[in-house]
């Protein structure tokens, strides 16, 4: 008889299963699939990023030179960061919070004629 | 001459997972035959399919279904690598099994969650995802995502599982089956489980033979199929036996499935324990130019992929036959002579993913 007894004390002084979100957060693992950061002064152009894109994420316009994202498109599968030769796509552990319009990232990319010139972001 | 009713199991109901359709021809309580309605799911992956390059349809294909994901990607992959002849390095075939297998586990413990819920006993349904969780966990520090992993590539993987995570998957699945050895005597002795789940459905081998049903369905049938047996990834270099029961009816699927979860995490220490070091990934140059049709055994059973290339960065055919969509037929067998109360079960009892089926 009472078979369930240790079931319920374990349930009753064992503690939440749960954490009490928000107000206790966990930090991401490493290398976790938060979302992705762009350093516009490593970018020259080439493209690659936007054709290996399975969601359509990136748009890159050689004629003006800009470079657009779209986060909330991003399905965060890293195939632009191992087609960019240069580096210039990186991978941020934390995720994008929600928000309440869908945003686009809009970059004027300068291409380096020496090694050092830097280039502007507009949002 | 009692009168029959035609009730709609609808596609929004609080016991399916997915949305199906089941019209119910019911005569004062018992089912006197159902007609299975499915559509309301599909997005047209397999035009997608033709649209996207090769590589990205990597990406596409994982999201067919959340809870199988992984071996989408890698029946798709192993298709692509066995048309082109790409040779995948060994320790990319094992780490395939390792995160094939952990899929399998969360998917089965899923699955008992919700036949916990199913019939009321929330608190069960609660304990078991509580203990999925551990997989999810082990899932995200392996590959960066919970459900959609995204680590299988054409030609091998792209992440590979270093020393300390790999002694946290052995850690976390002694504590997962510690946990499940009190889940198994709850489904083992509890007499409200035994009576709602014993003799409702049954299936004979003959008639799971008939219908062509795949996976643990068939399997709780007595039919000792399954597609891990072919060879595929990493399968041929590891010991196991399909896990069958005689009896056929749900009670006989649930232990089927549970006898599963201990069998995938065997499989885990095995691979882990032959891993070899080496390349993660083949370089893969060219198009595919050739058709294959390849069978993988997912968590629900075994779904067939027909890839067809022509020799272009577009494929010209990409056809998915996914494992529920070979069970639904079996509902035509099994619901016919059980009571309403009983629908829920037996629905349920051939883990239903309608996201797979309709693509």
């Amino acid at each position: 008889m009472a078979w369930f007894l240790p079931g319920v004390l374990g349930n009753l002084f064992g503690g939440p299963a749960t954490r009490l979100y928000p107000f206790q957060r966990r930090e991401p693992f490493p290398r976790a699939r938060g979302h992705i950061e762009l350093d516009p002064s490593k970018c020259n152009l080439c493209t690659l990023c936007a054709r290996r894109c399975p969601a359509a994420a990136i748009n890159v316009d050689r004629e003006k030179k800009t470079y657009t994202f779209w986060p909330f498109r991003c399905i965060i599968c890293e195939a632009c960061i191992e087609g960019c030769a240069r580096k210039a796509i990186t991978l941020k552990d934390q995720w994008r919070p929600p928000a309440y319009a869908k945003a686009t990232e809009v970059y004027n990319i300068v291409v380096p004629e020496k090694p050092t010139a830097g280039a502007g972001k507009t949002e | 001459m009692s009168r029959q009713t035609v009730v709609p199991f609808g596609p929004q109901h609080p016991v399916l997972p997915e949305p199906v359709q089941l019209k119910l021809v019911l005569e004062d309580e018992k089912v006197v035959s159902v007609l299975p309605a499915i559509g309301y799911c599909h997005r047209g992956v397999e035009k997608a399919g033709e649209i996207n390059d090769i590589h990205q349809n990597v990406f596409l294909v994982e999201r067919i279904c959340g809870i199988c994901s992984f071996t989408h990607a890698l029946c798709y992959c192993e298709g692509i690598e066995r048309i082109m002849g790409v040779e995948v390095p060994a320790r990319a075939k094992f780490l395939r099994v390792i995160w094939s297998e952990l899929h399998r586990v969360h998917s089965h413990l899923l699955w008992l969650g919700l036949l916990a819920d199913a019939f009321g006993f929330e608190s069960l349904f609660m304990q078991i995802w509580r203990h999925r969780e551990m997989v999810m966990d082990l899932l995200e520090k392996t590959s960066g995502h919970r459900v959609i992993v995204s680590t299988c590539t054409i030609g091998g993987v792209r992440r590979d599982i270093s020393e300390e995570h790999l002694n946290e998957i052995l850690a976390t699945s002694k504590e997962i089956e510690k946990q499940l050895d009190k889940v198994a005597g709850v489904l083992a002795k509890d007499y409200t489980i035994r009576k709602r789940c014993v003799g409702v459905g049954v299936m004979t081998k003959e008639q799971a033979l008939a219908l062509g049903a795949v996976g643990p369905t068939a399997r709780g049938s007595g039919l000792a199929n399954d597609a891990r047996l072919t060879g595929y990834a990493a399968y041929s270099e590891l010991k196991f036996e399909p896990v069958v029961e005689t009896a056929g009816d749900s009670y006989a699927r649930a232990l089927v499935r549970l006898r599963e979860t201990y069998q995938a995490l065997d499989l885990v220490r095995q691979a882990i324990d032959k891993l070899p070091a080496g390349e993660l990934a083949a370089k893969v140059r060219g198009n595919p130019n050739g058709e294959i049709v390849l069978r993988v055994e997912q968590p629900r059973g075994e779904c067939v992929y027909y890839i067809k290339g022509n020799g272009t960065k577009n494929l010209e055919r990409l056809r998915v036959r996914t494992p529920t969509y070979a069970n639904i037929p079996t509902l035509l067998v099994t619901l016919p002579g059980a009571t309403l109360a009983d629908v829920p079960i037996i629905t349920l009892a051939i883990d239903p993913c309608f996201s797979c089926t309709e693509r």
